[in-house]
């Protein structure tokens, strides 16, 4: 087929639409081909349109009004669960919103506690974080380490006591001692070479403490002197236990009288 | 009764699902997506079960329809059509047993029409089944159903000037076969 028949084939096809009669006149030049062409799309442009089943219209919008009460079920559920799920959510955040107002606020208090004084009202919360710590840790070593950190911590604090409050705190005292006699049966029950370290801070610690506490006999009174002097000689007790435990690496400390 | 000029007030209301607004529309649309999707598979009652999925699916996708005037809107019901009948056609490539007295039944035609002209129709739509798949969407949606070359260029994503080729293609191929040339062109 030429191009120019198609161009008058869609120029007739457009007019047949139209209902322009000048669609039933042949074109002389294309007469023989374009002709039958058009008769065919007259024909079928004539075909009837079906008439569809009365029943079966009914029949679909029935089930397009069943589909459609499915649709506004589903889309009721869904909002059902969304709301179902804010709801969710938004007692999980204020669950988690408590949890973390409760943590922040502990945090801030175990903080807050760490330079608290014996007496003072934090004091029982840095005590007490103190065995949260000692259960959160499970090696002995650690352990150890935990019980010389805190020896050395009450040897402050009655140290500070005795600073700013001309106290002696002997409670504070025994904790330090206590202290140090678990962190040393500790160490004792650790193999060499993972005790030597400890052993060491140990015997440091003890030097310090009885460092420390003879400074502090010259601020007491004759009676609280012998307290310390009672202490500073559990501390020597202690320092020679260590010494047996590492004999060639330390020499006793020699206490200023 | 309702318009077709209601078309998008009705598909409006059908987004939100409204069961009235989508019985309308099938009222409106009904005829117009039997009489394709008819004389694309020739056979009463699948064109009917087909038209009734055509509708089905309109409820399923009706929220993603975006038409802006009423004849998108069918352009849209056409193209479900379209998808349907496709779909069809490939099902029964598979299994191809229909019952004898069950295909290609005529069209209404009226009491009045000759028997000749009955005779006529029905070489015509069978020669139409022997078109091409795209020739046939293109003669059909073209000739019986009165759409525009843009709107069918619309409907099946292709141009114009595409439309204008397969019509031409259509028309020779459906002289060739009535000429008794048997295979389409």
């Amino acid at each position: 087929m030429t191009g120019n028949l198609d161009h008058l084939l869609d120029e007739r096809l457009a007019q047949l639409f139209t209902e322009d009669t000048r669609a039933e006149e042949p074109q002389t030049q294309y007469a023989d081909d374009l002709e039958p062409l058009l008769r065919l799309a007259r024909e079928i442009k004539a075909l009837p349109r079906p008439e569809p089943n009365p029943g079966a219209l009914r029949a679909t919008q029935a089930r397009v009004r069943e589909a459609a009460m499915l649709k506004q079920a589903e889309r009721r559920g869904l909002f059902s669960r969304l709301l179902a799920g804010r709801r969710v959510s938004l007692a999980f955040a204020q669950a988690l919103a408590v949890v973390i107002a409760v943590a922040l606020i502990g945090f801030g208090t175990v903080a807050a506690s760490a330079d608290s004084l014996p007496r003072s009202p934090l004091y029982p919360v840095k005590r007490t974080s103190e065995r949260v710590q000692l259960l959160l840790t499970f090696s002995p070593g650690g352990k150890a380490q935990l019980h010389l950190y805190f020896a050395e911590r009450r040897l402050n604090e009655a140290m500070r006591l005795m600073g700013c409050c001309q106290l002696l705190d002997e409670a504070t005292l025994m904790s330090m001692l206590e202290e140090t006699d678990l962190a040393i049966k500790m160490i004792c029950a650790l193999p060499m070479p993972e005790a030597e370290p400890l052993v060491n801070r140990a015997l440091e610690l003890t030097a310090q403490q009885q460092t420390c506490l003879s400074q502090m006999k010259g601020e007491v009174s004759t009676e609280e002197s012998c307290v310390l002097d009672e202490a500073i000689a559990a501390c020597r007790c202690n320092e020679q236990m260590l010494i047996g435990e590492a004999p060639d690496m330390h020499q006793p400390t020699v206490v200023p009288e | 009764m309702p318009q077709k000029s209601d078309t998008l007030a009705l598909v409006e209301r059908a987004k939100r699902y409204e069961p009235q607004a989508l019985a309308e529309l099938c009222q409106l649309y009904f005829k117009d997506i039997y009489s394709y999707v008819y004389y694309r598979v020739s056979n009463v009652r699948d064109a009917e079960d087909l038209t009734d999925d055509v509708f089905l699916k309109m409820v399923e996708g009706i929220r993603s329809c975006r038409a802006r005037e009423e004849r998108s809107f069918l352009g849209w019901l056409f193209r479900i059509a379209n998808n349907s009948v496709i779909d069809y056609h490939r099902r029964q490539a598979v299994r191809n047993h229909l019952p004898l007295d069950e295909k290609h039944l005529p069209p209404y035609a009226g009491p009045e029409v000759p028997v000749e002209t009955k005779l006529t129709q029905e070489r015509l739509q069978q020669a139409l089944l022997q078109l091409t798949d795209e020739q046939q969407q293109v003669i059909i949606l073209g000739f019986i159903e009165g759409l525009s070359n843009a709107e069918i260029a619309h409907l099946l994503g292709k141009s114009e000037g595409a439309i204008k080729s397969l019509q031409h293609r259509g028309l020779a191929s459906l002289r060739h076969i009535l000429a008794g040339g048997g295979d389409p062109l």
